[in-house]
């Protein structure tokens, strides 16, 4: 009857007529009431009799109210809420089956609010820099000799910013540490020493006091520092009395101007910012850098794009630069160094190392979200299909097929809102893990907060996830009414045990990308941990000595500083043997191979020469780290300045450059053959770089002999960091030499595995619990399905059938949707695996261990899954299957 | 009070409140108490069931409302037929007719 919808629509459009409220309705019905009861009155009945006999005639007050409210179709939001209202009352009664899906969408609603959010800090919301959707950094490269990602020189960055046009500024930045005093410690600061003009480039307002003002990095101008927020709140405790305070550094007066906000830091965290003149190595640099092109070559260069220029046009400018650099300074520029430049966006370099990792996470989280999805289908399709006559009824009574699919979305939507709630907090809860797991990959990760559009984002999720989940159900179990009513809900649409097979195959489809993932991950992180180190990292403490360089007169002084802290520190009554170290295990990235020349072997072909990674150590070194001696002998005392060079290497150089020989005895040369080094040992390999660093041909030299280590090594008694304070005493007896980065060896190997064991225990716990969704949602169709044919079960007995036959054939049938789900799955795992590739280490993202041990493990699982509810309908007794009905 | 009463059949309990609205506008009570006193009391109106009728045919358009005062002066909610529903009345009316006549006749002939 599309005209009464119309009419009804015009009726109501047009204002007239409209129906009262319930107000007018109670008042209505109040009067009826009242005349009913004097009515009665008059028939001579008491007047509570009479109040009694009216209140019986009207009948039950709260159906008609709503019955009229209903009639009156009144406002969709009242229809809204109605439905709503029998959603909670329907899911109340089913409370098991509402828990189980809340549940498992809060799970998957969780995972990806919380993916999301660091989506969303990361890599979508502007930097938080006033200016930084137009914030670029230079990029130097010469692929010709193998540079890439070359700093900028001083007189470099002068001329881009005199030869370009498209920058409104160029600015530069480099990092440096020095020693504050001031405070009770001698403390080293991690500075970043800028332009004056640098963060209003960026756009960056302080917190408190100012940034650096036009001309502050004049040479002669008075050194001034900004605090950045971290550092501020970590050594100030955010007291804002603490601009215009004075602190010395290199020897100078420095006078704090200003705090800054909280802000990605790029490319490096650190403590206070200069401008260039405070820094005596640039300034130094810069008054000595005539002739010389590549003067201070240590810059980063920040560029603001002026409003009609673009990357493109920008990044040609600079190319075109660098191109004149060559011809104008041959002597600087070797020839054939292919040069170029270009300009790139500031935002992607920030977030460019969290890319992959972030990918991973949506991908995990998408896919949770479809098995939950897929499962809580399930689950209401089961239900619905249960609820097959009452639906038939009420289709009968006169609901519509639209209202009646309309109540069960509103059910799956409160499902899934619901699921939403408690996905937010999961996400809520686990997001600081995130945090500190985004953090080793990008510096915007503070950044990341569940804010207002990570909510919308929560409540859309929640939403979209209830209509999917809820049409799949929805559809099947209201369209052929007539025929449920005919049966008596005996019997089901197949069309909807149909769909439920397939979201089987595809929870298992799932489930195996999610296990292969995890599985492979898992595989990486036992082979990482299973790497050796070549040293012992127990009872090892670790520190670094910042030497204030101002207090010493030349490098001897420095020499017989070093060695007379080591000396002392190894008298630490808990000290068992210290040493110093030029390259500390775990904290440097990369190793820094430089060529050495074997004394004997071919010296014109260059490349060919052994490229070896170059270390300086103290004479207890390999013993304090429990590093093997394998032949000749290890430093001593009488290696020294001035006596016979001498330098140990580690086996893979040996083996690599001495195949089948024995390199003690032999010379090497790191100078062409000017001077020559004479090989006395040779020591196992370690990997100071972690375990995902293959060992490199290294080699070490005493300490007085080469290089400037600064790291302390101490193997203590008992636990290392008891040593911490007698090892800063010790230094701060001697001077004013800042002790840092105090740690347990062993917590940083632990830190060296912490991405890959996170990556493999979030996976792992996806993993599992899409394992244990999954099984569940096989149990349950397979105890439908046979549930559905206990009749022809008992039938086929009572017949003669034989129950193992039986068995076999409803198993056969349980499991061909499992097969299809893991043939499914192992495509979906292969692709899968592209996106964990760069993450695993020494184990191939089409492992077929994993994938055999993945795919055996969940047909074992799926069968007994299968198998329970099966044998269950085999045991039926004939005759009472019969009679079921 | 107990006679023999008629639950009305679905549908007829809305041609009655047309009916008893034709001759004057009349509140929800006054509306049941006529259909009684019209049948002779052989039919009882579900006083529950009168007032989602009223909205209904309220909603449909053949019925209007508004507050009045009842004869003993109390606030009341009477309701008038629009033109509408007096063409409705008609119609179920000839209905009603064609139909009971039907059945009658079969009564009859058997």
């Amino acid at each position: 009857m599309p005209e009464r919808r119309w009419s009804k629509w015009l009726t109501r459009a047009r204002g007239e007529g409209r129906p009262g409220d319930d107000a007018d309705l109670s008042d209505e019905v109040a009067f009826h009431l009242e005349m009913e009861t004097k009515k009665y009155i008059e028939q001579g009945q008491s007047p509570r009799e009479a109040e009694r006999l009216a209140r019986v005639n009207f009948g039950a007050m709260q159906r008609h109210v709503e019955e009229c409210r209903d009639e009156r179709q009144g406002n969709q939001i009242d229809m809204l809420m109605l439905d709503v209202r029998y959603a909670l009352r329907s899911l109340g009664r089913n409370w098991g089956f509402a828990t189980a899906a809340i549940l498992t969408l809060a799970l998957g609603i969780g995972a990806n609010t919380a993916i999301f959010s660091m989506i969303y800090g990361v890599l979508m919301r502007p930097l938080p820099y006033a200016n930084g959707s137009r914030l670029v950094l230079l990029e130097q490269n010469a692929p010709g000799i193998g540079v890439e990602n070359a700093p900028a020189s001083i007189p470099q960055l002068y001329d881009y910013r005199e030869q370009s046009s498209g920058f409104d500024e160029l600015v530069e930045y480099h990092t440096m540490f020095f020693i504050l005093l001031g405070r009770d410690e001698p403390e080293r600061v991690q500075t970043g020493v800028v332009s004056d003009n640098f963060f209003d480039t960026l756009g960056v307002t302080p917190l408190h006091g100012r940034t650096f003002v036009d001309g502050e990095d004049d040479l002669d101008s008075d050194p001034v520092l900004v605090l950045t927020y971290d550092y501020w709140q970590r050594a100030f405790g955010g007291d804002p009395d603490v601009v215009g305070q004075v602190f010395e550094m290199n020897t100078k007066p420095h006078t704090v101007v200003g705090v800054l906000p909280q802000i990605p830091q790029f490319p490096n965290p650190v403590d206070v910012y200069m401008p260039t003149s405070a820094c005596p190595f640039r300034a130094n640099s810069e008054r000595n850098m005539a002739g010389n092109h590549q003067a201070f070559a240590n810059l980063f260069v920040f560029g603001q794009l002026a409003d009609d220029a673009t990357i493109a046009s920008a990044s040609s400018e600079v190319d075109r630069v660098i191109k004149g650099f060559e011809s104008d300074f041959p002597d600087n520029y070797p020839s054939g160094g292919e040069y170029n430049a270009r300009v790139v966006d500031l935002k992607d370099q920030l977030t460019s190392n969290a890319r992959p990792m972030l990918m991973m996470l949506v991908a995990t989280a998408g896919l949770v979200l479809l098995i939950a999805c897929a499962n809580v289908a399930n689950l209401s399709l089961a239900r619905v299909m249960r609820r097959e006559s009452e639906i038939a009824v009420r289709a009968a009574l006169g609901a519509s097929r639209g209202r009646l699919i309309r109540q069960l979305l509103t059910e799956s939507t409160v499902l899934a809102l619901l699921g939403g709630i408690f996905g937010l907090a999961f996400a809520y809860v686990g997001l600081d893990i995130l945090i500190d797991f985004a953090a080793r990959y990008t510096p915007r990760a503070p950044q990341v907060s569940i804010d207002g559009w990570v909510l919308l984002f929560t409540l859309g999720v929640s939403v979209t996830t209830g209509l999917v989940f809820g049409t799949f159900p929805a559809l099947p179990g209201t369209r052929d009414l007539g025929r449920s009513m005919k049966e008596g809900g005996r019997t089901t649409a197949s069309g909807g045990i149909q769909l439920r097979r397939g979201l089987v195959v595809l929870q298992v489809a799932l489930s195996v990308v999610l296990l292969v993932g995890a599985g492979l991950t898992l595989r990486s992180l036992s082979a990482l941990q299973a790497v050796d180190p070549g040293f012992n990292t127990e009872q090892v403490l670790t520190a670094r000595v910042s030497l204030d360089f101002a207090a010493f007169n030349d490098m001897n002084e420095m020499h017989d500083f070093l060695q007379e802290l080591n000396r002392r520190i190894g008298e630490i009554p808990i000290a068992r043997a210290a040493a110093l170290t030029q390259k500390p295990p775990y904290r440097s990235v990369n190793p820094n191979l430089s060529a050495i020349l074997i004394e004997g072997k071919d010296a014109e072909d260059s490349l060919g020469r052994p490229q070896v990674d170059f270390n300086a150590i103290t004479t207890d070194y390999f013993e304090t780290l429990d590093i093997p001696l394998l032949a000749g002998r290890t430093f001593n005392s009488g290696d020294a300045q001035g006596t016979a060079a001498v330098a140990v290497i580690n086996e893979t150089l040996a083996r690599e450059y001495w195949p089948g020989q024995d390199p003690v005895d032999t010379r090497i040369s790191f100078d062409d053959g000017e001077n020559w080094v004479t090989v006395v040992g040779v020591v196992g390999d370690t990997r100071l770089y972690g375990p995902e660093v293959a060992v490199v041909p290294e080699l070490y030299r005493p300490f007085g002999q080469a290089g400037m280590p600064t790291w302390l090594v101490v193997r203590t008694v008992g636990d290392p960091l008891a040593a911490t304070r007698a090892v800063k005493d010790t230094a701060y007896s001697m001077g004013s030499n800042p002790i840092s980065d105090v740690q347990a060896l062993a917590t940083l190997r632990d830190d060296a595995v912490a991405s890959p064991r996170l990556t493999a225990s979030l996976l792992g716990v996806f993993a599992l619990l899409a394992l244990a969704v999954t099984l569940t949602g096989i149990a349950g169709v397979m105890a439908f399905a046979v549930s559905q044919r206990t009749r022809e079960m008992g039938l086929r007995l009572a017949l003669g059938a034989q129950p193992g036959k039986l068995l076999n054939m409803v198993v056969r049938q349980g499991m061909v949707q499992v097969a299809v789900g893991l043939v499914l799955g192992v495509g979906g795992a292969l692709a899968f695996g592209q996106v964990l590739a760069d993450m695993l280490f020494s184990v191939d993202s089409g492992d077929p261990t994993t994938f055999v041990v993945v795919v055996v493990t969940l047909a074992i699982a799926s069968l007994i899954a299968v198998l329970i509810p099966a044998r269950r309908a085999i045991a039926v007794d004939p005759a009472t299957a019969l009679r079921s009905d | 009070m107990t006679k023999s009463n008629v639950d009305l059949l679905q549908g007829t309990l809305d041609m009655l409140i047309l009916k008893t609205l034709h001759l004057e506008p009349q509140h929800g009570w006054g509306i049941s108490q006529r259909i009684q006193q019209m049948s002779k009391d052989v039919l009882q109106v579900n006083q529950g069931s009168l007032y989602p009728a009223l909205h209904r045919l309220q909603r449909q358009g053949f019925i209007g409302s508004e507050w009045g005062t009842s004869e003993n002066n109390r606030r009341a909610k009477f309701y008038r037929l629009t033109t509408q529903g007096k063409k409705q009345l008609a119609t179920e009316t000839a209905n009603w007719q064609r139909l009971a006549g039907a059945v009658a006749e079969i009564l009859q002939t058997v």
